[in-house]
Parts: C-alpha cells; sequence; structure tokens
C-alpha cells in the first residue's frame, strides 16, 4: 500500500488539511514538519480513524472527533470527514505456481457526524478509482482489513511517544510478548497457517470417519473372491459346452452319413424288413389255413346235425305222416291194446272194472287171460309196432323240421361267408409272400443292420451328448444368473469402494495440505522468525552504529521462540532496554524490529512514524534515518524542526514530499502570521526544511539563516 | 493477518515442492486449494463463514482430481 494523499475536514484541529505523500520509489520519504501542538499525532490519529473506525481511537468514552473550538451555536453538528487515496497492489498466483502484482487506486472516504454532546453516526465507503470513475467496493470492511489489518495498527502507525510499545518497561513482560507475538503472527500470517491447520484437522477426521465407515465392509472381498470362482468355473463350462458343440456337430455328421448309406441301401427295400414280412405273411397264410381247416369241419359237422336231416326229409316225412294219420285215424294206430292192458294189469282192475289182484283167483285168472291176449296182441300187432312208432316219431318231426331248417340255413350261410373270406385272405397273403419273396430276391447284400446298428450307436451318442449339453447349459445358465446377482452386489459394493477410494484419496489430499500447512508453520516459527530476528538485528546495529567486535555495550538483539525482543550485552548478558538503553537506542530497536518483520513478511505498506528521531542526535539520528528510510517501502515521518537538525542532506536526497504544518493558534508568540479563519486551525503550506512562509514562518526564522522565505501562499 | 500473504504464499508453494507428486498436476492443484484456504481463512477472520465445509469441498475437488488421475493410470 502507498498512501498519496489525504484530506482531513473537521477532524479536532484538522479543519481542512490536505496533505500529498511521496509516491516515488527513489525518493519514498513523506516528511510532515511540524512543531509541537501542530497536528502531527492529530494526522497520525485521523490516518487511523480512516482506516480502522473508532476501534483505533484511544478508549477514553469521551474522545471527540470535531474540532474542540467548533462554533455550535451556530452550527449544531459538525460533519467530520477524511479522504485517503492510495494505491494498493496484490498478486494473483500465475499459472507456473508463480505471483504477479496487481496494482489498483483506491478511494477511501470515512466520515461522521457529531453533536456537542454525542456522535450521530459514523460511516465510511471503499472505491476503485478507474479512469472512467469510481466503483464502490463491497463489503468494503473486508477489502480494507485485507489491505491493512486491525492488528497491525501498531506496527504501521508508530507514535513516536508510544515508540517502545514492543519493549517499553510499563508493561508486563507477558503484554510485551504478546504484541511482539501478535505482530509476527500476523506479518508472516502464521495465524492464518494455524488457523487453517485447525480447520484441515477437522476436516480430516470427518473424512476418517467416513472412511472407517465404508472400509469396515469386507462384503465385497468375498463376492470378489466367489465371482472370480464363478468365471473360472463358466469359462471350464463354456469349453465344455463348445467341446459337445463340436461332438454334437460330428455325430450328426456320422448319423447323416450313415443315414444317407442307409437311405441309399434301402431304397431298394429293406432285406430284414422284408424277411419279417414274409416271416409275417408265411404265418398268416398259416393261421388263415388253420381257420379254413376249422371251417370246414364246421361244414362237415353241419351235415351231420339232424336239422340236414329234416331239412332234406321234409317232404318224404310230410307224406309218410299223411299216410299214419289215414292210419291213425283209421285206428289202426295206435296200438294201444297191450299198453292198456298193461296199465290195467298194473292197476289191478280191469276196463270193465273187475278185479285183477293177482291174490284171488278171479283176478289172477284175469290176469292170466290179460297176459295171454298181450303176448298174442304183441305178436300180432309187430307191424302195426312199427307203423305205431313212426306215427309217433315223425308226428314230432314236422314241428321239428321246420324250426331246424331256418337255424340250418343261418349256420350254414355264415361258415360259407367265412370260408369265403378265408379263402380270400389266402389268396391275397399267398400273393404278397410272392410278392415279398420277389423283392427280397432284387436286395442285394448291403448290410443295413451294421448301418442300422451304427445309426443308433451315434443317435444315443448324441443323445448322451445332447444330455450332457442341456446340463451343461442349465449349470452355464445357473452360472451366469448368480454371476449377475453377484456383479450387482459387487457393483453396490464397488460403488461403495469407489466412494472410499474417492474419500481415501481426499484424505491424501488433505495429509498434504495438513503437511504443506505444518510444514510451513514449522518454517516460520523456525527459519523466519529467526530471518526477523537476524534482520532486526542488522538494522539495529546499522542504526545505532554499534560495533560489537569494538567493545560495544550493545552486541546482538534478537527474538526469541517464545517473542521475547531480547538485547544481549558483553558476554551475552541481557540488557534491560528500559534502563540499558538510551532513548535513541530504544526507538532504533522498535523502528527496526517494525522494519525487520515488513521487509521478512515482504509486506508494502507505509510506516508511518510520528517523531521517530526524537531523543537521537549527532550519527545515530542519521543513522536511524537512513537506515529507516533504507528498509522502507513508504516512510512518513511526522518530524520537528529540532529532528531534522543535523539530517537536511539526507532529507535532500530521499524526501520526495514535504508537508509543513501549523497552528494558527501559535500567533503571535510562536507563529509570525496570523491564521486565514478567526479560529485556530492548522494550516498547511509545502515549506520543506529549507524554506519557510508567511503560513508556516515562526518568530526569528528570518534571522536564523537557516531557511529562504518564500513568497505566495 | 497479513496484508497479501504473499510472503505466506511463497513459503506454501516452496513447501508443496516438496510434496509428492502423486499424479500430474498434482502439485498444481495442491497450489490452488492452498490459496483458497488462504483467502477462506482471511475471509472467516472477518466474518464467519462455513470455513470447515468450504476447505471440505475444495479438498474433494482435489481428493477426485487425484482418484481420477490414479485409476486413468492404473487403466
Amino acid at each position: 500500500m502507498i498512501i498519496k494523499r489525504v484530506h482531513f475536514k473537521n477532524f479536532r484541529i484538522l479543519r481542512d488539511v490536505v496533505i500529498d505523500f511521496s509516491d516515488s520509489e527513489e525518493k519514498n520519504l513523506t516528511v510532515v514538519r511540524a512543531e509541537n501542538e501542530s497536528g502531527k499525532t492529530t494526522v497520525l490519529l485521523g490516518l487511523q480513524w480512516a482506516f480502522f473506525s473508532s476501534k483505533s481511537l484511544p478508549k477514553e468514552s469521551d474522545f471527540r472527533l470535531y474540532p474542540i473550538n467548533w462554533d455550535f451555536d451556530r452550527f449544531p453538528s459538525v460533519k467530520i470527514e477524511i479522504e485517503i487515496d492510495f494505491e494498493h497492489s496484490t498478486f494473483r498466483p500465475t499459472a507456473n505456481g508463480g505471483t504477479r502484482d496487481v496494482k489498483r487506486d483506491y478511494r477511501l472516504i470515512r466520515i461522521a457526524e457529531e453533536t456537542q454532546e454525542a456522535q450521530s453516526y459514523e460511516e465510511a465507503a471503499l472505491y476503485e478509482i478507474k479512469p472512467q470513475g469510481t466503483i464502490p467496493i463491497e463489503p468494503f470492511e473486508l477489502k480494507l482489513q485485507e489491505m491493512l489489518p486491525l492488528d497491525l495498527r501498531e506496527v504501521f502507525f508508530t507514535d513516536g511517544d508510544r515508540a517502545l510499545s514492543f519493549i517499553e518497561a510499563d508493561i508486563s513482560r507477558n503484554d510485551k510478548r504478546e504484541r511482539v507475538r501478535g505482530a509476527v503472527r500476523s506479518l508472516l500470517g502464521l495465524n492464518i497457517v494455524e488457523n487453517a491447520e485447525s480447520h484441515v484437522e477437522e476436516v480430516f477426521r470427518s473424512l476418517n470417519k467416513q472412511v472407517k465407515k465404508q472400509t469396515d465392509d469386507i462384503e465385497s472381498n468375498q463376492i470378489s473372491s466367489e465371482l472370480s470362482n464363478i468365471d473360472e468355473r463358466l469359462d471350464t463350462l463354456i469349453q465344455e459346452k463348445k467341446k459337445l458343440s463340436d461332438d454334437l456337430i460330428n455325430i450328426d455328421l456320422n448319423i447323416n452319413k450313415v443315414r444317407r448309406r442307409l437311405d441309399s441301401a434301402l431304397i431298394k427295400g429293406d432285406k430284414e424288413e422284408l424277411q419279417k414280412q414274409l416271416n409275417s405273411t408265411e404265418k398268416s397264410i398259416n393261421q388263415i389255413q388253420n381257420e379254413i381247416s376249422k371251417v370246414e369241419h364246421l361244414h362237415t359237422s353241419l351235415f351231420k346235425d339232424e336239422a340236414v336231416f329234416y331239412f332234406l326229409l321234409k317232404p318224404l316225412i310230410n307224406s309218410g305222416i299223411t299216410e299214419l294219420q289215414k292210419q291213425k285215424d283209421a285206428g289202426t294206430i295206435p296200438k294201444n291194446t297191450v299198453p292198456v292192458l298193461e296199465e290195467r294189469l298194473e292197476c289191478s282192475e280191469c276196463l270193465c272194472g273187475e278185479s285183477l289182484d293177482n291174490n284171488t283167483v278171479d283176478g289172477k285168472r284175469r290176469r292170466a287171460i290179460i297176459l295171454r291176449k298181450i303176448e298174442e296182441q304183441k305178436h300180432r300187432d309187430r307191424l302195426r309196432d312199427t307203423l305205431t312208432t313212426i306215427y309217433y316219431q315223425t308226428k314230432g318231426l314236422t314241428q321239428k323240421s321246420d324250426s331246424a331248417s331256418g337255424v340250418w340255413l343261418n349256420t350254414y350261410k355264415s361258415i360259407q361267408e367265412r370260408q369265403d373270406f378265408l379263402d380270400y385272405n389266402l389268396e391275397k397273403s399267398e400273393s404278397d409272400y410272392k410278392d415279398i419273396d420277389k423283392k427280397i430276391d432284387e436286395i442285394g447284400d448291403v448290410d443295413v443292420n451294421m448301418l442300422r446298428t451304427q445309426e443308433k450307436r451315434y443317435r444315443s451318442i448324441k443323445t448322451q451328448i445332447s444330455i450332457d449339453s442341456q446340463s451343461v447349459s442349465r449349470e452355464i445358465k445357473v452360472m451366469e444368473n448368480r454371476k449377475i446377482e453377484l456383479s450387482k452386489q459387487l457393483e453396490s459394493t464397488l460403488k461403495k469402494r469407489e466412494k472410499t477410494q474417492t474419500l481415501l484419496s481426499e484424505m491424501t489430499v488433505v495429509r498434504d495440505v495438513q503437511d504443506v500447512f505444518r510444514e510451513t508453520h514449522s518454517i516460520i516459527m523456525n527459519q523466519e522468525l529467526m530471518k526477523v530476528s537476524d534482520t532486526m538485528n542488522e538494522y539495529f546495529i546499522e542504526m545505532i552504529l554499534a560495533d560489537p567486535d569494538q567493545k560495544s555495550i550493545i552486541r546482538k538483539t534478537e527474538i526469541t521462540p517464545d517473542f521475547d525482543i531480547v538485547v544481549y550485552g558483553p558476554e551475552r548478558k541481557t540488557l534491560d532496554p528500559d534502563i540499558d538503553l538510551n532513548g535513541a537506542s530504544r526507538r532504533a530497536l522498535t523502528i527496526s524490529f517494525i522494519l525487520a518483520l515488513a521487509n521478512v513478511s515482504g509486506v508494502s505498506a507505509p510506516n508511518i512514524i510520528d517523531t521517530p528521531l526524537g531523543m537521537t542526535a549527532g550519527l545515530v539520528r542519521r543513522s536511524i534515518l537512513e537506515k529507516t528510510i533504507e528498509h522502507s517501502n513508504q516512510l512518513i515521518l511526522f518530524l520537528t524542526r529540532s529532528e531534522i537538525e543535523g539530517c537536511q542532506d539526507i532529507l535532500n536526497n530521499k524526501c520526495g514530499k514535504t508537508t509543513t504544518l501549523s497552528n494558527t493558534s501559535h500567533h503571535p508568540r510562536m507563529l509570525v502570521n496570523p491564521g486565514p479563519r478567526d479560529y485556530a486551525e492548522i494550516v498547511v503550506c509545502d515549506c520543506d526544511h529549507e524554506h519557510v512562509c508567511h503560513v508556516c514562518e515562526r518568530t526569528g526564522d528570518r534571522t536564523s539563516g537557516k531557511f529562504s522565505f518564500k513568497s505566495g501562499r | 493477518m497479513s496484508l497479501d500473504h504473499r510472503y505466506l504464499v511463497n513459503l506454501l508453494f516452496s513447501t508443496i515442492k516438496k510434496v509428492e507428486e502423486r499424479c500430474p498436476g498434482y502439485q498444481e492443484e495442491l497450489q490452488k486449494i492452498i490459496i483458497e484456504i488462504v483467502s477462506l481463512e482471511r475471509e472467516h477472520y472477518t466474518r464467519r463463514i462455513s470455513i470447515k465445509q468450504k476447505i471440505a469441498e475444495r479438498c474433494s475437488r482435489v481428493g477426485v482430481f487425484l482418484d481420477r488421475s490414479v485409476k486413468e493410470k492404473i487403466s
């Protein structure tokens, strides 16, 4: 940061004061000349208020900003305003890991309004100044804080009266240490590093928890292992399946080959089959012939049946019966005498009613007569017996012949039909037999059987292969299904694992980031703090012109790891800065610490020091001034005339801008001319240490011979 | 809190160079994340932000980058 210009309005005694600052690299020094009570401290305070608001003000509760001599009767409230123009450079990281500067101009305006009793409001605004105009920056507090943090206020705005703030005796050692530590931490970025370490550690812990959760899962390993086994098995099965398919193709080829041979052979007929047919036909012929024999037998039997007799003799019988009927009608037949007589004998009573009892004489006699008659009759009726027999016998026959002739005819018909059928079949079978026999003769000696056996064997093999193939296919299907199932599970677990992998990578990154901050912290605490300490020692020794090799009292100063600034005398005896160092050395030590810190940290901020050369004189004063100029980026010194004494040549060479402040209330005792207004205020002129004008001319200046008089205002 | 942290960033960058280049561009990514964290800490210093979450997001981004790069290398 380089402050270019500041304009105070109604800030305490600075009613309307503009100060321009040098922004030259060669002449980086701006001198604000002012005697006591001429606004130096007020300018320093005003700059701090502008940058840091009321937080930078002394803690007195009744601290006022408005001019003490404000006419509240005429103007009940006061508008206080400070406007600062400054340049600020930031850096941007470049693609190659380096950095580049980016410079921008800004305007900070802080205003407040106060009444005699209290402050009404305070506000501020920050603008970026561009060729086309000003652009407000929001939120400006953040930007301003980045540019010039509050905790570095004491480093860059140094009040000469409090120049020993880091070493002064009236505060405790702990307070001093804390001030040094605070300045070192801020400028070297330890705050950032430590906070970042803490936050990154929290991130690491959180990640670690997540990873632990994920890695507890061993399921994926088991799945992977099973999947691997399945893959191996599938490889084997697929090979097997392929082999079976090849076998199937080969066996089909063989079957087709045999089939073709067989078909070719069978195109003329199947010898074996024909032989079978021949045998079968022969068997059929035999069966038919047997059947025929049976039918012939039935036929023969049919003619032995009496029904045939009845059927054939029916006309003759009818004729005989007619004749016998005549005999019967004539009473010739039937021959009834003998039986009647015999009947009578049996019943022991004669037709005439007489007894035939053999026990009686008459009966006996009668019986003998009857027996005799019976014998006689028997003898005479021999022919008639025959006729009678015939008559009674044929009498039934006429009835029998009627019914038997119908049955016989039907039976005969049936047998005849059966015989015709069998004859036909026999004839056909015999014809078939001849045909088959002829075909058999025509088939050569091709071994159809062998081919069939071969085909059968091949088909059996094919069946087995098909069974095996189906079995393998089934197993493949099962394996594939299981694989799909496991793959899904694995995918799910792999997603978890992938997430874990990513988390592990994140942890790696977080660990690396932690290491970077940790290592940097260590470097700052060891190497960089040492560097600040060494640089401070170098500057300090140069400023006070001490020569440690030439018996000087002050030999060395350093910052301890506990952030104490320690000064060593001979034989490394520690010196109490407040007692053992003179005022010049104390200021030199404080300035050395500030410059060393700023230089090591590379921070480019203005060093604004009020009365830095007080209590100094001679070569030490010059040395302090020279070294402070040399090691500052922008140096703004509030100097009294007496402080400038002996350093004019240095200012001539290094001072880019000079502003002289005069308090009009010093007129007429100290200031020759009155101010432009009727109230006391600070007035400004651009006179340097070699010039005075009617604004800043002080009593005795014209006769001192030290100044040239500048005319005009 | 320092002013523009150039010194700090340079220190951090020089430390990053000691970190193993786990994949091409890894140190560059670390540089980016470190600058981001420094900026976040600066922001957090002046106004409270959910810095842990933001740092985690940045680390996650570089973690994914690393993870992907390593996987690409393996495949």
